[in-house]
């Protein structure tokens, strides 16, 4: 093969950035819609009773499945206060991953529409401790990176979702 | 030509849970289709972990309805780790794998997805899987999807593979869209389906959105179908319908739509 098919493939996928900039805004639109199975953020304590975070369902909104080190990046901000990877738990078919760990996941994947939950850990975080009853304003920021190339910047995207939470 | 659906149609109601994939394989067969097309990481259970015994139990499923599978869609994923791509021969290990699950599948069309680094990787990970592909008598097909072009995988498939009865083309009808979904509108002219008909072995009529009339505003499909005829294509083209990541519709209702869409013109 000479190079006409390498250079041709270059040239594509550049003629067609803006399209895939377009394009990586719909995605964005669509995973809002279906992100949040429910609008529920659950109180979890320990055996103790102690109270230890709060956790939600999340869907995957990518259009087929993908491993769980396509999370390259998760933070969150609840009621205005913000949290890093370091306090946010995925947990998946019962398997608790740290956020911080998450790239390295490649043998786990989250499947078609699969939803998993995450929990973002108060333990040891006195004072703060966002309102744990009523309603919170989450926002959860993720990049995503792909796990084949469709010619994005990095191969990855990046979601902002919103969505006011009930907590119970 | 056969019609048949893929049920890559029906991911709106698939991933929110309000259908299974099973749900799908039977209104598929409720339309009279004689074949349905798999994605595997949509359709196949705990992918990429789907054992052996679930692959024939969905197999089984499909032919009870009196259907086949006509092709089964893997993608061949080389950033799945973070620290590296993957490499040829781990691309070239995945490929047999899905090879194998394919014959289980009993389809006689595998389309992996995949690109890598450029064409030159492709025919690398090809050539390496054609062993496998003979002892399976099944046929690898290069999917032509926008953005890249016809002519381009013509003169892969010229230089590489010509002759060769396990390696041929799917063209994908996005590489003929004049708009609709951003990144995959080909504009290619409807003459360029014609160069590849004599090598297509499978068609994917993509589709994004339908008006009142049941017609794809963005894709000329009497002109395509009038091609692939006057091409003398006689195998399945599959609705495969893409509008669901964009507009949340009843999958049963769109996938009704398109398919009459493509009976109207065969």
């Amino acid at each position: 093969m000479n190079n006409s098919g390498e250079d041709s493939v270059a040239a594509r996928r550049s003629e067609d950035n803006a399209g895939l900039v377009t394009l990586v805004a719909l995605l964005t639109a669509d995973a809002q819609r279906i992100a949040f199975p429910t609008n529920i953020m659950e109180k979890v304590t320990a055996p103790t009773g102690e109270f230890t975070g709060l956790r939600f369902r999340l869907r995957n909104t990518f259009y087929c499945a993908q491993p769980i080190s396509c999370i390259s990046e998760i933070s969150a901000s609840l009621g205005g206060m913000q949290f890093t990877a370091d306090h946010i738990l995925l947990i998946l078919r019962g398997q608790v991953i740290s956020a911080n760990y998450a790239p390295t996941f490649h043998e786990l994947w989250w499947g078609f529409g699969e939803v998993l939950e995450i929990l973002i850990d108060l333990s040891g975080s006195a004072g703060r401790n966002p309102s744990t009853i009523g309603r919170l304003n989450l926002e959860l920021f993720l990049r995503m990176r792909t796990s084949i190339s469709y010619g994005l910047s990095g191969d990855a995207y990046c979601l902002h979702l919103k969505n006011e939470m009930e907590v119970r | 030509m056969k019609p048949a659906m893929s049920l890559y149609s029906y991911g709106s109601d698939i991933r929110t849970g309000r259908m299974t994939v099973r749900d799908a394989i039977e209104h598929a067969a409720s339309l009279g289709v004689k074949a349905v097309e798999l994605v595997d990481e949509q359709h196949l259970p705990n992918w990429p972990y789907t054992s052996t015994a679930q692959i024939i139990d969905l197999k089984s499923r499909i032919k009870s309805l009196g259907m086949e599978v006509c092709c089964f869609s893997t993608y061949l994923p080389d950033l799945i780790r973070s620290d590296r791509r993957a490499t040829v021969a781990e691309i070239i290990e995945a490929a047999k794998k899905r090879i194998v699950i394919a014959d289980l599948l009993e389809t006689r069309i595998v389309r992996p997805a995949y690109i890598g680094t450029g064409f030159q990787d492709l025919a690398a990970v090809i050539h390496a899987s054609i062993p496998v592909l003979e002892t399976c008598n099944l046929i690898w097909g290069i999917e032509i999807h926008a953005p890249y072009k016809p002519l381009d995988f013509l003169a892969l498939y010229n230089q590489e593979f010509a002759g060769c009865r396990n390696v041929k083309l799917v063209p994908d009808f996005s590489c003929w869209q004049r708009k609709g979904l951003p990144g995959e509108c080909g504009f290619e002219p409807v003459d360029s389906l014609l160069s590849v008909v004599p090598i297509t072995a499978h068609v994917h009529a993509k589709a994004h959105t339908f008006d009142a009339t049941g017609e794809e505003p963005n894709t000329p499909y009497r002109d395509l179908l009038s091609v692939l005829k006057e091409g003398g294509f006689k195998d399945y083209i599959v609705a495969e319908y893409e509008g669901w990541m964009f507009q949340d519709l009843p999958s049963r209702e769109v996938a009704a739509t398109h398919l009459n869409l493509i009976r109207r013109y065969l």
